[in-house]
């Protein structure tokens, strides 16, 4: 049974591990969610990204979501913005895909080249 | 869309876009009226007298772009189901008086009626496009009785899960409610609390 006093708990756990490190800057992850990307499916890709990043303890990465950004033919559609700010856009994108955008590009600095919309267009 | 919660995370993103700091879902199904009311209530921007006739249009959005669905998705779904959408909206200058309301009214026993789904994905998915809005759910289901002839009750059991992101933060304190670890507990004290709201506890 889920209760707050549990969330107490949580609250206290992550307290004592925020004093343990300075949280820099990191990469941001953007998930469109317009009516074309939930269509798609992109609310379980946002989720699965979520997952993946809690379980990699990612602290300093940033997940959001956005509206529609005119690229519906490819939703779901996902932009990694980089620590110096460069922007990469993928499209297409699935649970499993998005888990692979997280542990290549996002924690190692390897871009998932035949994922990104501009390959898509060709 | 193929479940209410997608249409939930569809038209709440409206209220964020709209410069919300509060944004109320209220969901009630009424088993003995057989009516389910959803309600998306928000203290934003708010909407014009002039673009209130326009809204429900798929060819007409107010964000820079030619389509605009949520709002004309969802009153075709609540038609399906034998109810009807209504927007009012009031633009006051003031925090306190700006006020928009979407209300769908649908029949519960229609067979156009959609499954709530993942309800959860979609308030976690609300908070991370603005941590800072505080965002509210309520999910009440009045109940049948089932008579009993030694009763006497006419009382219909209600049921109601609360989820107050308020009242989260209040708990959280300087901690982020966007933290992921709490993500994931918020992920399923929303699915076990609508559960047992559903199952009658």
């Amino acid at each position: 049974m889920k209760s707050l006093a549990e969330l107490e708990k949580i609250r206290n756990e992550e307290k004592k591990k925020m004093n343990l490190r300075d949280i820099k800057h990191g990469y941001q992850i953007v998930v469109g969610m317009g009516t074309c990307g939930i269509n798609a499916g992109a609310r379980d890709v946002l989720m699965a990204i979520v997952d993946e990043v809690d379980k990699k303890d990612l602290r300093d990465v940033t997940v959001t979501i956005s509206g529609c950004i005119g690229e519906c033919e490819y939703e779901p559609v996902v932009k990694v913005i980089d620590t110096k700010g460069k922007e990469f856009i993928y499209g297409k994108v699935t649970a499993e895909t998005g888990k692979k955008i997280v542990d290549e590009h996002v924690m190692n600095n390897k871009v998932v080249q035949d994922m990104l919309l501009e390959k898509y267009k060709g | 869309m193929n479940d209410i919660s997608l249409y939930l995370l569809d038209l709440a993103q409206n209220s964020y876009e709209a410069h919300a700091s509060e944004i109320k879902i209220i969901i009630e199904e009424n088993e003995i009226k057989k009516k389910l009311i959803i309600k998306i209530e928000d203290n934003g921007d708010g909407i014009s007298k002039q673009d209130l006739k326009n809204v429900i249009n798929p060819f007409f959005s107010t964000k820079h772009k030619e389509i605009g669905l949520g709002l004309s998705l969802f009153s075709d779904l609540c038609q399906l189901c034998d109810g009807k959408m209504e927007i009012t909206s009031t633009r006051g200058t003031s925090i306190e008086t700006k006020k928009t309301i979407i209300t769908g009214y649908m029949n519960l026993d229609s067979i156009n009626l959609l499954d709530f789904g993942k309800i959860e994905d979609t308030i976690i998915s609300l908070i991370l496009m603005n941590p800072n809005v505080d965002l509210y759910y309520s999910h009440t289901i009045i109940k049948r009785l089932i008579k009993d002839d030694n009763k006497s009750s006419n009382m219909n059991p209600k049921y109601s899960f609360v989820l107050d992101c308020k009242q989260i933060k209040r708990i959280l304190k300087d901690i982020p409610i966007q933290d992921y670890k709490v993500l994931q507990w918020l992920k399923k004290y929303i699915k076990n609390g609508i559960e047992k709201m559903k199952e009658g506890l």
